[in-house]
Order: C-alpha cells, then sequence, then structure tokens
C-alpha cells in the first residue's frame, strides 16, 4: 500500500488556490471599520441581552421578604414552646 | 519593516500544497471542506504574520496553526452533528464512500476510514508521521506534546488501524 494519501483534487486547483490566497492581503485592507467592529458589537450584543434577560428572570423568580410581624404572626399560628418563640424573637431583633 | 506581503505570498507558493493535504488528513472531509478551512487558515497566517517572532521556522509555525484550526473544526463539527443526533464517524465514512475526489483501491479505502475513525488528536499525529514523514521531535514542536506521549499515540493508532484493517487484509 503506498503511503500517499488516496485522493484526488479537482484539475488545476492548486493553482487557483495560489491565486485565491495571495488574494488575502489584499481583502484584508479593504474591509471597513464597520466589519472590522462587527463582531465586537455582536458579543456586546449578547452580554446585554443576557444581562437584560437574566434581570427579568430574577425579578419574576424572586419571593417577598416578609416582614417582621408576619413572620411573628406565622410563628404564633404554630404550636411552638415558649423557648422556641424567644429564640425566634431574638434572632428576628438581631 | 519586514515586507508582510511577500513573505505570506512565499509562505502560500512553498506550503500550500503541502497544507491542504494536511489539513484534508486531519478532518477526513471533503474537498470542499478542506478548500474552506484552509482559507480560514490562511487568513490566520496573514493576520499573525506580523507577531511571528521566528522561534520556531515557518513550517512548524504554519502547521501548529493549522493543526490547531482542523482540531477546532473538528470540535465544532462534533457538536453540530451531535445536535443532529449524528455519529462523527458515520459521517466521515459516509463522506468517504460518496467522495468524487476519493482515488484509491479497497484496501486504501479501508485504511482511510480507520484512520478517519481514529481520535482526533491521534489522527494528527498519525497523518504527521504515517503520510508527511515527519520526525517525532518535529511533530512534538507542532503540537506542543512530548515525544514520548506522541510515540506512544502513534502505537495506539497503528494498533487500532491493524486491528480494524485485518478482517479486511484476511480475504
Amino acid at each position: 500500500m503506498k503511503k500517499q494519501m488516496p485522493y484526488t483534487t479537482p484539475e488545476g486547483y492548486f493553482e487557483g488556490l495560489k491565486q485565491k490566497l495571495a488574494g488575502i492581503p489584499q481583502r484584508a485592507r479593504n474591509v471597513s471599520p464597520m466589519q472590522k467592529l462587527t463582531p465586537y458589537l455582536a458579543l456586546a450584543a449578547v452580554f446585554a441581552a443576557a444581562f437584560v434577560i437574566g434581570g427579568i428572570l430574577l425579578n419574576k423568580t424572586a419571593t417577598p421578604s416578609a416582614g417582621k410581624e408576619e413572620i411573628v404572626e406565622y410563628l404564633l399560628e404554630h404550636d411552638l414552646t415558649l423557648a422556641q418563640l424567644e429564640e425566634a424573637v431574638y434572632y428576628l431583633d438581631e | 519593516m519586514p515586507n508582510y506581503e511577500e513573505i505570506f505570498n512565499k509562505l502560500v507558493e512553498q506550503y500550500s500544497e503541502q497544507l491542504y493535504w494536511h489539513v484534508r488528513g486531519i478532518i477526513s472531509s471533503s474537498h470542499e471542506d478542506t478548500d474552506d478551512l484552509l482559507q480560514d487558515i490562511f487568513i490566520k497566517v496573514w493576520r499573525a504574520l506580523p507577531g511571528f517572532r521566528g522561534d520556531s521556522g515557518y513550517f512548524t509555525w504554519l502547521w501548529r496553526i493549522a493543526t490547531n484550526e482542523a482540531l477546532m473544526y473538528l470540535r465544532k463539527k462534533k457538536v453540530r452533528t451531535a445536535l443532529q443526533f449524528q455519529s462523527l464517524d458515520a459521517k466521515a465514512e459516509r463522506v468517504l464512500d460518496g467522495d468524487p475526489w476519493f482515488d484509491g483501491d479497497a484496501a486504501e479505502r479501508e485504511l482511510s476510514k480507520a484512520v478517519a475513525s481514529l481520535p482526533d488528536r491521534q489522527r494528527s499525529v498519525f497523518i504527521m508521521r504515517y503520510y508527511q514523514d515527519l520526525s517525532y521531535e518535529d511533530i512534538s514542536k507542532i503540537t506542543g506534546t512530548s515525544v514520548g506521549a506522541l510515540k506512544a499515540s502513534y502505537f495506539h493508532a497503528t494498533k487500532k488501524i491493524r486491528e480494524r484493517i485485518k478482517d479486511f487484509e484476511a480475504y
């Protein structure tokens, strides 16, 4: 078996390839400032979108924190011992 | 200031054909995919040229860029094929079966399929060692892997290939 890759390319491909590749510096010089900025703008847009969506989701899922009176009321409704109630009030006052 | 365009054109003239085969071997894909990737690689080369410090020769530098780009291309392709619930190995075999630019006999097709089924890094080592006859020292400079690890990788690759084509050889 020969140690050569068993593939071919279209006729005259490498000549055309060299010409195409040699045009890269010229094409790179013709890139407008806007085209250069586009990837950075896209990245900034992704971050902005993630920030906005994250903010919306956080607002929707966050539960409002209960006030001190509501907590005391809740504790009173449940059969807690006096010691447990005192402990809870101690923590609430801190 | 060096004339980068002149250097770039010399690199294109001297290495583009060899690089084509290097890339095609690693990605085990069609001529069209190789052509697209090769252009992306040379765009990278052009952009990176002013930063070339000459620590390694142009050959090593080019091969390093091309190998990394080819492996990156495969990683992206793997994600895309996984999203389509397909196996990249199976896809590579289908590409080989239907490749109009394949120019080998049945044994060579089987060998190509075996090479295509290797893990990406192992395949890149195999391509450089077997088809391009590069020394382990050169491959080490290109890949940043130790010579010992490369020898082990090549050994495993040849073992897997032998295993795969042994049934074929029996006929």
